[in-house]
């Protein structure tokens, strides 16, 4: 038997016969915590201290912890790679100097560190620059009232993630300087909600605060602009990174056992109809994700990672997409750029671009040198749909080589949570107690269990053999039902469904960022005020628990903030 | 990285489980829980005063006469009066300069990734290609040439971050492991990235100037986001006129300030033994961590040259024996050869001799590795050599017995 699980399995064994009297007595007089650490105290399990698990959770609680591997990377000698995938994780991406290269023609960062500082969520920002720490990306859509819903599709003139830095000679489908973005305190709620905008009855007072944001029409250079389409109206979201430890072992959960999540909250709550049909108790055909964003290959699993849902195994989820799209880095999975055919064409367009293409011969856009020729290689090797490695104008080569697309993957799958603190603590357990008791946990659904985690596998990584961290017969603790709800906040989620946001590992936040904001924007700057924007509406899913936890007395709203910061 | 450490914690929650229901515990004797708990309070104290502090004073001091001393390089480039000399005066400030960075990263945690300064001033490898098309557009030449009227500020918005930092500054005047000639400087530029694009040595020192500036700049930040109001006014002020963030989580409190008031309401850290996992985890491990399995390991058990560190000066070894010097300053509560009483080496010593000897012996055989790779083939020349082998074991073991001590420190 492994050393470590040997280990494991005393300490959860020895839980089940461990005392209760340090926790009765709060453990922090005279002890400490290591004292605690794999036993039973008060209403947490020994398992509990474990977050991921046996495979997937890091004693280190120390900065740097959310950069950890999990056991089962060093248990499946996946270090190496593991250490490599790092490196694409936290190096600036280059233009030409291999093996980072690959940067551009379009970018929204040059480094995913950029976005995930400390290996976190961004930062909330005052000014938006494509630069490290602001995780945000913009969203950009036709609004379906033609004012500032929520809802309505993307812009197709720039990218679902909008790009506003770009590689010279070419310039970036949304110039940053037109961007604006401004911070207003609310000042009352919405909806007939009881809940006050400033204050809780006790007389113990908040800021709520939200963020408005618009772009000039000027600030795109793509032809046409989104207001000459659609519905001419044109609106701005903010989201920030989401969440990447323990993303592996959320991957590891059976879709069968969400299934049975959907079942039980479909009772109850109105469900996003694109995922639950409600009359076939079943999922709607919609909620699968069957094709692999390359369009080569058949995924065919649950749709459970973002805050939309839109993709269904991490191997193809937004960190297999990230380190594609937001720097333009190809591989031989993503041939063709990420990019829009409104921005080619103003590319095309654009004298100054031209001219300075006549002016470097050694440019891949030069053609035969002529302005007609470069504006049509300029159009056409900007295409999304132009096969960058085999087309008439350019064959560029992949940028990253399919090793290192699997030693990126081996780090992603492998990240760890870093385990519970201070569980023998009474105000913890007590915060744990209310959590649950004000609803709080139907949707911040507590743990999982993980079964075969028969993960989905890219052939590119497939066809080299190789493997990946796998995370089999676990329990859990990420604090998410892994369902989309609504919330109703002013200046909303685009798309007004948002994934239950998992809480393992947040409290942990601020020693590894240097910042603990919370909620899809950001715009919650502690865990108060991320609970209350859940109850600014009555429409909210949240509503009931946020009222019953805007009417605890202080010591239980305290209990509660120290639990979240626990876990 | 953190594997030991965390098998240890386990090992050591258990074999502490069948015990520790008694409150009559030795270990859990509340009297010398407060004894151990002074004792890494004194740890702490002497650690901020004397490690963390002169250190990021020294780098601050070193970077700003880099900046001082490539300003005026440009200055003599221009009236023809540079000299030999005043090159390997710059590169002997560089190389202090790096020194103390490098002495430095068993600290990195706080606000060196806080605010991003690590991956803003160390990133690599250069891309000289990007570089070389930069330099080649008299718009960005003007742009970084006047100081006085954001210069800086346009190496930071114009040349892009991968050319930002010690190494884009290493790569102008360090050449195949010497100080770059003064000939050199007067031709054109005949890196094979720059073929054919003319560039010359005023334009290569209007770029170093300017990202001399920026690196100067974000090295006051370290200093003045740790020292606070005890930080040189000049530089206070200068970070203040950068608009740079300098405090925890946006508050009152430096970083020094931070651990100083361990357990005090305001600090992030909450017990006296989060900030001693702190120094040996966050702060000694994952510089350890990182020597062996990134800036050697990535190397040595790969085939591209490219992830070398430092390839320009060849000084890869000395930047990873300053790495585990800096180990040596956390642990020693000093920046001398022998620990100082009050520092985690002396606690060990103390309280588990036999753990404080272990930990000695391979800190000194980590360095004595390094030492010996010194010596030989530079790291960028053969990466595949017995002295890289020698160092990333050598190193990988002191990981292990780092991770160990925090265990013991965190359950005793």
């Amino acid at each position: 038997m492994d050393c470590s699980k040997l280990i494991i399995a005393l300490c959860l064994g020895l839980a089940l016969t461990s005392c209760t009297d340090d926790s009765d007595s709060g453990g922090n007089t005279g002890t400490i915590e290591a004292d605690f650490i794999g036993k039973a105290v008060g209403n947490f399990s020994a398992e509990e201290w474990f977050t991921g698990g046996e495979k997937g959770t890091t004693m280190n609680v120390t900065q740097g912890c959310y950069e950890d591997e999990t056991p089962a990377v060093t248990e499946m000698g996946l270090t190496e790679a593991f250490n490599r995938g790092e490196q694409f994780f936290e190096r600036n991406v280059t233009e030409f100097q291999a093996p980072f290269n690959g940067l551009g023609p379009a970018y929204v960062r040059k480094s995913c560190l950029d976005c995930h500082p400390g290996y976190g969520h961004g930062k909330r920002v005052t000014q938006y620059n494509a630069e490290w720490g602001n995780g945000y990306l913009l969203v950009i859509y036709h609004p379906v009232d033609g004012q500032n819903s929520d809802d309505g599709p993307y812009v197709s003139e720039v990218t679902g993630m909008p790009q506003t830095r770009a590689v010279s000679p070419f310039l970036p489908p949304v110039d940053e300087s037109g961007i604006h973005l401004s911070w207003l305190p609310l000042m009352a709620m919405a909806d007939d909600s009881e809940i006050s905008a400033t204050q809780f009855p006790d007389g113990e007072t908040y800021e709520l605060i939200y963020p408005e944001l618009s772009i000039d029409r000027e600030a795109f250079n793509t032809n046409p602009t989104p207001w000459e389409t659609g519905n001419g109206a044109v609106a701005f979201r903010l989201e920030s990174t989401i969440g990447i430890i323990g993303t592996g072992l959320l991957d590891a959960i059976p879709d069968d056992s969400i299934k049975a999540q959907y079942q039980r909250e479909a009772r109850f709550v109105e469900l996003n109809p694109a995922f639950w049909d409600k009359e076939a108790n079943d999922f709607a055909a919609s909620a699968w994700y069957v094709n692999a964003s390359s369009g080569l290959e058949q995924v065919n699993r649950l749709k459970k990672f973002t805050y939309a849902m839109t993709r269904g195994s991490l191997q193809d989820g937004a960190g297999a997409n990230a380190i594609w799209n937001i720097t333009n880095v190809s591989r031989s999975d993503r041939p063709k750029l990420y990019t829009t055919a409104a921005w080619a064409k103003a590319m095309s367009e654009n004298p100054k671009v031209i001219a300075a293409i006549k002016g470097d011969p050694s440019s891949p856009y030069y053609a035969d040198g002529t302005d007609e020729g470069i504006r049509e290689a300029v159009y056409n090797l900007l295409l999304p749909t132009t096969n960058q490695f085999d087309n008439p104008w350019h064959n560029f080569q992949p940028e990253m080589s399919d090793n290192n697309f699997w030693a990126f993957q081996v780090w992603h799958r492998g990240l760890a949570i870093p385990r519970a603190r201070n569980l023998q603590d009474p105000e913890v357990q007590r915060g744990k107690e209310v959590f649950s008791e004000i609803g709080c946990a139907n949707c911040h659904r507590p743990s999982w269990k993980t079964t075969t985690d028969d993960y989905w596998n890219p052939q590119i990584i497939a066809s080299q053999n190789l493997q990946l961290p796998r995370y089999q017969n676990q329990t859990i603790w990420p604090y998410t039902d892994m369902i989309q709800h609504r919330l109703y906040m002013k200046n909303g989620i685009h798309g007004s469904w948002c994934r239950t946001t998992p809480l393992w590992g947040r409290g942990l936040s601020l020693i590894n960022t240097g910042a603990e904001d919370r909620l899809h924007d950001c715009r919650a700057r502690n865990e108060i005020e991320a609970i209350l924007w859940h109850g600014y509406s009555k429409k909210s899913d949240g509503y009931a628990a946020t009222l019953k936890f805007y009417r605890l007395p202080k010591a239980d709203r305290d209990a509660i903030v120290k639990f979240l910061r626990a876990i | 990285m953190k594997k030991i450490f965390m098998y240890a914690m386990l090992f050591a929650a258990c074999t502490l489980g069948t015990a520790s229901c008694s409150s009559s515990d030795d270990n859990n004797d509340d009297n010398k829980l407060a004894e151990k708990e002074q004792a890494m309070q004194a740890i702490t104290d002497q650690y901020v005063n004397n490690v963390i502090f002169p250190i990021y004073q020294s780098l601050a001091s070193q970077t700003s006469t880099l900046f001082d001393q490539l300003v005026e390089a440009k200055a003599k480039f221009r009236s023809g009066t540079l000299s030999q000399s005043d090159i390997d005066r710059i590169c002997t400030t560089f190389i202090a300069a790096r020194s103390a960075w490098e002495s430095s990263e068993s600290f990195l945690y706080g606000a060196a990734t806080d605010f991003g300064i690590d991956p803003h001033i160390d990133t690599w490898p250069l891309d000289r290609t990007a570089l070389a098309k930069a330099l080649s557009s008299a718009e960005i030449i003007e742009d970084l040439d006047d100081l006085d009227d954001g210069g800086i500020d346009n190496a930071r918005a114009l040349v892009g971050e991968q050319q930002l930092g010690f190494h884009g500054i290493e790569f102008i005047i360090f050449r195949n492991g010497k100080n770059r000639t003064l000939a050199a400087l007067q031709g054109t530029e005949d890196d094979e990235a720059f073929s054919g694009r003319g560039i010359t040595g005023e334009q290569e020192l209007i770029f170093a100037a300017a990202v001399a500036g920026d690196l100067r700049d974000k090295c006051f930040q370290l200093e003045v986001s740790w020292l606070g109001d005890q930080a040189p006014k000049a530089h206070q002020e200068r970070v203040e006129e950068c608009e740079f963030p300098t405090t925890v989580a946006g508050g009152e409190a430096s970083y020094g300030d931070n651990l100083l008031n361990a357990t005090k309401a305001g600090s992030t850290m909450t017990t006296w033994r989060s900030v001693m996992a702190t120094i040996l985890v966050a702060g000694c491990s994952n510089i350890c961590a990182e020597v062996a399995g990134q800036k050697i390991g990535q190397a040595y058990l790969g085939t591209d040259p490219d992830y070398i560190e430092s390839p320009y000066s060849q000084r890869s070894y000395f930047d990873f024996f300053d790495n585990i010097s800096s180990i040596q300053y956390s642990l020693y509560g000093n920046q001398s050869t022998t620990a100082h009483a009050n520092s985690i080496m002396g606690y060990l010593q103390k309280y588990n001799a036999t753990m404080a000897a272990e930990l000695k012996t391979r800190l000194d055989a980590a360095l004595t590795a390094l030492n010996t790779a010194k010596a030989g083939t530079p790291f960028v020349t053969d990466s595949h050599s017995a002295n890289a082998k020698a160092a990333m074991d050598a190193i990988n073991a002191l990981d292990d017995i780092l991770n160990e001590a925090a265990s013991w420190i965190a359950a005793n």
